[in-house]
């Protein structure tokens, strides 16, 4: 019986850590016209800012990648699966994989360490994908809480770069928030 | 067997209660005054607020788009605050000046409220690009009160921000992301040039 409890435990543990960095849901779209769709989709825009990273769309087989680079570097990529359910209904099956160049630095390992992060990086692209497919704006309420645990997890060290004035984040931030003033100022007068 | 009370009252014991009891004393004696009433003239009031761009309320409390405060004074009784990011203005509040007598002033702070009555920022609103965290109206009253009192910016007196949204693109900014205003949906926007 101990066995049996643990062996279903191991499952269920498998399937929750999976879920961590894919999902798929079901589209009433014909196969076609989803992936056309989603080869001119757009990124979740709040999670990467105006200057995130860049991406690179690619269709490969039932697959659509969108590649996020900078300088020329991938750093992960997400890949979104497609499997013809019938006339008019496509499942869409999607991954996120971090870059493992890179060791114990790598992106991979730096989303397995933080798993909000990893959760709401996919729970931001699903919504993006689902809100393309269904012709309609990007739903915030739809990654609310996966947006609330990610913050939480995240809110110590922004508090701390507002509340203890010694510590060098802090400075970093501020240094990072001055020059971003500094530079609109030098640039294009906002 | 109970000690004498007098082994028990040492020298520096009474001494701290006399102390803690006088301050007690002392403050009962003085009428605390009333939030949003300052110490100060209309005139000092009004001179330390009309061309003050609010830094440490925008250092504290901004999300992650670049915002730029413009203080407007109207005729030495009230302070107008508008501000703008990437030209666009995102929120304004003033502050109207009532002088009590010649040295104390009450300070009313106002939002213009929305088409739904509410105010803006005021911790139920949702934006795309939040230029303050919210609730923002306590954290405007701490910038006036500090600025009122000459002290620094309290954080703690401000109460902690509640926008997850906000939360999460300051940190993009501290750590080198541009946000703008006037990101579209679905997009990332454009590289800085």
């Amino acid at each position: 019986m101990f066995r049996i409890t643990l062996i279903i435990f191991a499952v269920v543990s498998a399937i929750a850590y999976t879920t961590i960095s894919s999902s798929d849901s079901d589209y009433a779209v014909d196969i076609r016209e989803a992936r056309r769709l989603l080869m001119a989709s757009e990124m979740p825009h709040f999670v990467f800012g105006s200057q995130g990273p860049t991406f690179e769309v690619r269709a490969e087989g039932a697959q659509v990648q969108w590649i996020a680079k900078r300088g020329g570097v991938e750093f992960f990529r997400y890949i979104a699966t497609l499997t013809e359910l019938g006339a008019d209904k496509t499942r869409v099956e999607l991954e996120l994989k971090g870059s493992k160049s890179g060791g114990s630095a790598s992106v991979a390992s730096k989303l397995a360490e933080k798993p909000s992060i990893q959760n709401l990086y996919v729970v931001a692209m699903r919504e993006q994908i689902a809100a393309t497919l269904e012709r309609r704006p990007f739903d915030m309420t739809q990654i609310a809480s996966a947006l609330a645990i990610a913050s939480a997890g995240n809110m110590s060290s922004m508090r701390s770069s507002l509340d203890e004035a010694a510590t060098a984040s802090e400075q970093r931030a501020k240094e990072s928030i001055q020059r971003a003033y500094r530079e609109e100022a030098q640039g294009n007068r906002r | 067997m109970i000690p004498a009370f007098d082994s028990i009252m040492s020298r520096p014991l009474v001494t701290a209660i006399i102390v803690i009891c006088g301050s007690i004393l002392s403050g009962c004696s003085e009428s605390k005054p009333e939030p949003g009433v300052y110490k100060l003239s209309v005139a000092e009031a009004y001179g330390r607020l009309s061309d003050n761009t609010l830094e440490e309320l925008v250092l504290f409390r901004q999300c992650g788009i670049l915002i730029h405060v413009k203080p407007e004074g109207r005729q030495g009784q009230q302070v107008i605050w508008r501000v703008y990011s990437s030209g666009k203005k995102v929120v304004e509040f003033s502050a109207a000046l009532t002088a009590l007598d010649d040295q104390n002033t009450k300070v009313t702070i106002t939002f213009p409220t929305g088409p739904d009555g509410a105010e803006p920022y005021n911790g139920s609103q949702s934006y795309n690009r939040p230029a303050f965290n919210q609730p923002l109206r306590p954290a405007v009253e701490e910038q006036v009160a500090a600025l009122l009192e000459g002290r620094p910016y309290d954080a703690k007196k401000a109460g902690r921000g509640q926008d997850n949204v906000c939360s999460i693109q300051r940190g993009g900014l501290e750590n080198g992301l541009v946000f703008r205003v006037d990101d579209k949906l679905g997009t990332v926007g454009s590289p800085r040039k």
